[in-house]
């Protein structure tokens, strides 16, 4: 494996995962990897975006990193160092302690991840308690605190509400106030906006990049929203069939996208700020079956400018630029447009 | 101030919720209520006992099998004591029986339901398997054996009917934890840093609560039936006679006292039915239709 892209041998990185390995198996016996070698670096207050289409193994990598791949996945290979201590070797006790307190995570759909019969102060108290020795009047002040600061009104009363008193954006809120409640290093936040409409979505985007400024707390977002990569993230990781097929700086992957993937995705989403009136594009077929991957490169069959080697060998991740790498044989740069 | 006030009644109406809505609510609640109100008369009245009757129902008297009269509401039996009072503080005996192996078996059985069905796998497996040998013991036959060789003192009696009866309950927790498990409000608590037992008790076990309830209402009846069971076989407690006991007594007499039977009759079967119905009705509210026994 070529390691090219030198944010990757970062040694002050905040987060650092090498070569990981996400298996799972079916009761056939049958393996796929969810996540096939993945490496990537979050530096301390960073905001890092993972895009990519659903199964492209963004969301188990993710999980990966709190030890909780979905059943009844396992992880095969890698490291994930953390303040410089790997995760994945690390004994199960002091996983949990770090969970909440130094990594924590916001989920897609709020109506789900808070408990229906617990009010939402006393959720938000007991991500507290877990990992602080306080006084219930102390967390109390300290959960009236985390609600202001995240934008939630009237939040005495607030507090005492349950869950089905919230509307949807209220309770992202409330998610994300449970998530940086004990100031953690990393928070990790999976499709956050998936589930909201837009002009919540742009609130859920301010507030976050609000709690990334004002606290440092890094960011590991992962979502199929191109937009919201271009409003938050300062550097981009493109995934697609369990492998990271680009990454770079927003800017360049925005303007200079070097994988067919990345370029193709870009194209398939409206834009309102350029005048050019390029046809979106939709990107043909179907995301690879993680069971019967192509042996070359895994875009291929979907790629309007194959070529014959792509079919033959995978390429690997290469440099193309600063902090920038993709994993093609052709490269936009030197592509012919598709006829 | 006058066009606000006016406007009142007609936001208050809004509030009360569509009509549909109220018919359902009532269609759920009617069950509870009848279920209720048949569970109220006995339970109140053997709360009240003393202040219902001054009759001591131990005291023997040479008034043997006299029918029902102002005397003795529900007459007397072959021993002369007021069956009156012999019901009213029999109730006593049946309610506290039930409640208290309810009690044991509720939980047990939400114990044992919520760690098979929280950490599934090997864990899982065992207490299942265990669930089901206490499934297919014939519970009155294991009962009656139990209390024939323990002898049948009221604790002995409580203790072997909780123990025999938290399968019900145990698997219907169980199916709870299954999809509860898979909330994401519990992943999201695990991802806190929670620990099991945290998450089991805190967030899990007041989602599982309604099913605990109406599996309780039921159990308890189920309870009392047993132990009367237990009784009407001569294996109660004779110092302390329930409603069962008193039945037992009553065989001997049923032509000759019909109110012997009639009224400790009466009394369980509105007891049972009461609490079958308040648990029936609180599936129904609970949406938990399939409440095994």
């Amino acid at each position: 494996m070529t390691e090219t892209a030198p944010s990757r041998t970062d040694a002050k990185a905040l987060l650092a995962i090498e070569g990981l390995v996400v298996e799972f198996a079916s009761a056939q016996g049958e393996t796929f990897r969810a996540s096939d070698g993945v490496s990537l670096t979050v530096a301390a207050g960073e905001v890092v975006a993972i895009v990519g289409e659903s199964g492209s193994g963004k969301s188990v990598t993710a999980r990966a990193i709190l030890r909780l791949v979905p059943h009844p996945g396992r992880v095969r290979a890698g490291k994930i160092m953390f303040q410089g201590r790997d995760l994945l070797r690390m004994p199960r006790e002091q996983v949990r302690e770090l969970r909440g307190r130094d990594i924590a995570m916001v989920f897609q759909d709020p109506m789900t991840s808070l408990n229906p019969v617990l009010r939402v102060g006393a959720q938000i108290g007991e991500a507290i308690a877990l990992h602080a020795r306080l006084s219930a009047s102390a967390i109390g002040a300290r959960v009236l605190d985390l609600l202001r600061r995240v934008g939630i009104p009237a939040t005495a009363e607030r507090a005492h509400s349950f869950p089905h008193e919230y509307s949807g954006g209220m309770r992202q809120r409330a998610m994300i106030a449970m998530g940086v409640a004990n100031s953690p290093a990393l928070l990790i936040a999976d499709e956050p906006t998936t589930a909201l409409d837009v002009t919540i979505q742009d609130q859920i985007i301010t507030l976050m990049r609000d709690l990334n400024r004002a606290s440092g707390t890094a960011i590991l977002l992962i979502t199929h929203n191109v937009a919201l990569v271009a409003s938050l993230c300062t550097r981009v990781l493109v995934m697609y069939a369990g492998r990271i097929v680009e990454e770079g700086p927003t800017e360049e992957i925005f303007l200079s996208p070097q994988h067919p993937y990345t370029w193709s995705l870009l194209r398939s989403v409206p834009r309102v700020d350029t005048k050019d009136k390029k046809r979106l594009l939709a990107i043909k077929g179907q995301p690879p079956n993680p069971r019967d991957l192509p042996p070359g490169c895994k875009f291929e069959p979907r790629c309007p400018f194959a070529i014959a080697r792509c079919r033959a060998s995978e390429p690997a991740l290469e440099t193309v630029g600063a902090g920038h790498a993709a994993r093609c044989f052709v490269m936009m740069k030197n592509a012919e447009a598709p006829a | 101030m006058a066009e606000s006030s006016a406007a009142l009644p007609e936001s208050a109406a809004l509030g009360a919720g569509t009509p549909t809505r109220r018919h359902r609510s009532f269609a759920h609640n009617a069950s509870t209520w009848v279920g209720l109100g048949l569970l109220g008369i006995p339970l109140l009245a053997a709360l009240c006992a003393p202040l219902l009757t001054g009759a001591d129902p131990m005291a023997l008297s040479p008034q043997t099998l006299r029918a029902p009269a102002l005397a003795h509401l529900m007459g007397t039996d072959d021993l002369g004591r007021d069956v009156f009072s012999r019901v009213l503080y029999g109730g006593r005996v049946s309610l506290i029986v039930g409640l208290t192996s309810a009690l044991i078996a509720i939980t047990i059985g939400t114990a044992v339901g919520m760690v098979a069905g929280y950490f599934e796998g090997r864990t899982d497996e065992v207490l299942m398997r265990i669930t089901e040998i206490f499934q297919i013991i014939p519970r009155f036959l294991l009962a009656i054996v139990v209390v024939a060789l323990l002898g049948g003192g009221i604790v002995k009696v409580i203790v072997v009917i909780g123990v025999l009866g938290w399968v019900g309950t145990a698997r219907v927790v169980r199916a709870q934890l299954l999809v509860l498990r898979r909330e994401e409000f519990v992943l999201a608590a695990t991802l806190g840093g929670a620990s099991a037992w945290r998450i089991l008790t805190r967030h899990i076990l007041p989602n599982v609560v309604p099913f605990i309830i109406v599996s309780a209402a039921l159990q308890t009846g189920g309870a009392i039936l047993t132990e009367s069971f237990l009784s009407f076989l001569g294996l109660g407690d004779p110092s302390r006679p329930s409603w069962g006991l008193l039945l037992q007594q009553a065989q001997l007499y049923l032509q000759q006292a019909w109110w012997m039977s009639t009224f400790p009759g009466l009394a369980l079967s509105m007891t049972i039915l009461g609490l079958n119905l308040v648990g029936d009705g609180l599936a129904s509210k609970f949406g938990a239709r399939k409440i095994a026994r």
